[in-house]
């Protein structure tokens, strides 16, 4: 133990100081994870012809997407965003609820819309059954 | 050890130490896995892959051959292109009794009549004629009993001998199918063998609710499904499933309501009406396939017989919504044996 003693005075207190970075820094590459981004907070709406925008999910907000069938609605609304109207045969669309969760996708098939909330990490639903 | 001596070990100790922290972060970033999404409208609805490997070039290429593996199924076994299989079989001259089909056509037709003996043909792809009978448009009259009557004279599974070599069908006069309760399933197993192949570590492919998860979550832990509420926005509840397949069948997709009745799209193969007393069938299974013809199957069954079955068929757990008639109540929530713990229920 002797020999790994570091001598009162050899350390400046600048070196101490590297010292304690070092630490701090090694801990936080071991515990904290990487990467990812945060919660999306947008969502892109996709539709025929390459139409695309992107609504954040911040305001309250309607955006009308022209299809082969007619117009589709989009509605933002306290966070989520859903199909409100589609001049589809069925309406799955709208009655597939509203999302909120990054990667979770809303679509009206017949009239080639897709809303898609942004996001890369994992959402704390990884797909839903219906 | 002299002053000078000692620090100068602490400088090289220090140099040592950061250029450790470096190869540290390096590595730790170099096997960070990537989460990748794609989706594409396909099956008639929309297919999303999330595949999670530390290798971009592997995800890309696996996803690409994973949506391709989807799309040859999309058009061999839709209904609504001409140039498909199944309208090849279903536009058959009548004296053409046998014909000779794709080999992903087969094997479903194959599969599906393995379902429909083990389902007493509660799941049967000769509903094509009924299915053309109930469109759901609103408005529009209900179809008469006559019509119901001559729609179920070309139903009926047996109807069907597929040669187990040849791939040679043969099919009664008149009797069409339909292959919609099965084939995105399939499409779902077709791609989950692609992304497995390419060496994938994990990913989870849905077909408009179609499920199925490769792997485990590299965060540790299972994956977790969400099962739509039968009659509001938002969940039913969650399950924690591993390696699986999970399917919904719900009388809440296509529908009519008629003088206060919901009429719906899963039609009883005995009857030519929509089921009655179940709102929601989900099943859980290995493979997707299984998993989309057993939630027909058993939602035609009805709740008591077809929770029998699930507890007697290895391999297939089931969560059964049941509700009154005209109401949108829930009344009982059953689920089989084996999810036991695995379902929680939403607030």
């Amino acid at each position: 133990m002797a020999r790994l003693r570091i001598e009162r005075g050899i350390m400046t207190p600048a070196d101490r100081l590297l010292l304690l970075f070092m630490v701090g820094a090694a801990l936080m590459l071991l515990v904290l994870p990487l990467g990812g981004k945060g919660r999306g907070g947008s969502a892109v709406i996709e539709g025929a012809g390459g139409f695309s925008e992107t609504m954040s999910l911040m305001e309250d907000a309607e955006l009308v997407v022209p299809g082969p069938k007619g117009d589709t609605i989009i509605v933002v609304e306290a966070g989520w965003v859903r199909i409100d109207s589609s001049p589809c045969r069925y309406h799955i669309c709208s009655r597939m609820g509203r999302i909120s969760a990054p990667g979770r996708s809303v679509v009206c098939v017949p009239n080639r819309v897709v809303v898609t909330v942004e996001g890369e990490e994992r959402s704390a639903i990884d797909a839903v059954t219906r | 050890m002299n002053a000078s001596r000692t620090r100068t070990v602490w400088q090289i100790a220090a140099v040592v130490l950061i250029v450790l922290l470096m190869v540290i972060f390096a590595v730790r970033k170099g096997n960070e896995p990537r989460r990748l999404t794609e989706h594409r409208l396909l099956m008639g609805t929309i297919v999303q892959i999330t595949a999670i490997d530390p290798d971009e070039d592997v995800l890309r290429g696996a996803i690409d051959e994973a949506f391709a593996a989807i799309a040859h199924l999309d058009s061999v076994a839709t209904r609504f292109s001409p140039d498909s299989a199944v309208e090849g079989i279903n536009s058959r001259s009548p004296s053409e009794e046998r014909t000779y089909i794709d080999l992903d056509v087969s094997t479903i037709i194959s599969r599906s009549q393995a379902i429909s003996l083990m389902t007493g043909g509660a799941f049967d792809i000769t509903v094509a004629s009924l299915v053309d009978l109930w469109t759901f448009d609103e408005g529009v009259d209900l179809p008469s009993d006559a019509e119901i009557r001559e729609a179920l004279s070309v139903v009926g599974y047996e109807q069907i001998r597929l040669h187990p070599t040849s791939g040679a069908l043969t099919l009664a006069t008149d009797v069409h199918i339909d292959l919609d309760g099965i084939a995105k399933g399939r499409a779902v197993d077709r791609a989950y063998a692609m992304l497995r192949t390419a060496g994938v570590d994990a990913a989870v492919i849905d077909a408009g609710g179609d499920v199925r998860m490769l792997g485990l979550p590299p965060e540790g832990g299972s994956w977790r499904i969400g099962l739509k509420h039968p009659r509001q926005d938002g969940l039913l509840g969650v399950l924690s499933l591993g390696d699986e397949s999970v399917a919904t069948s719900g009388d809440y997709q296509r529908f009519m309501i008629k003088d206060g009745v919901r009429y719906h799209h899963i039609l009883d193969p005995s009857t030519g009406f929509p089921a009655r007393g179940v709102m929601s069938v989900t099943i859980v299974t290995k493979r997707c396939e299984d998993a989309d013809a057993l939630a027909t199957a058993v939602f035609v069954m009805g709740a008591r017989r077809g929770m029998r079955f699930v507890e007697r068929t290895d391999g297939v757990e089931a969560v059964i919504v049941t509700g009154s008639e005209e109401g949108d109540e829930i009344e009982e929530i059953l689920i089989s044996s084996g999810l036991e713990g695995r379902f929680e229920r939403s607030e």
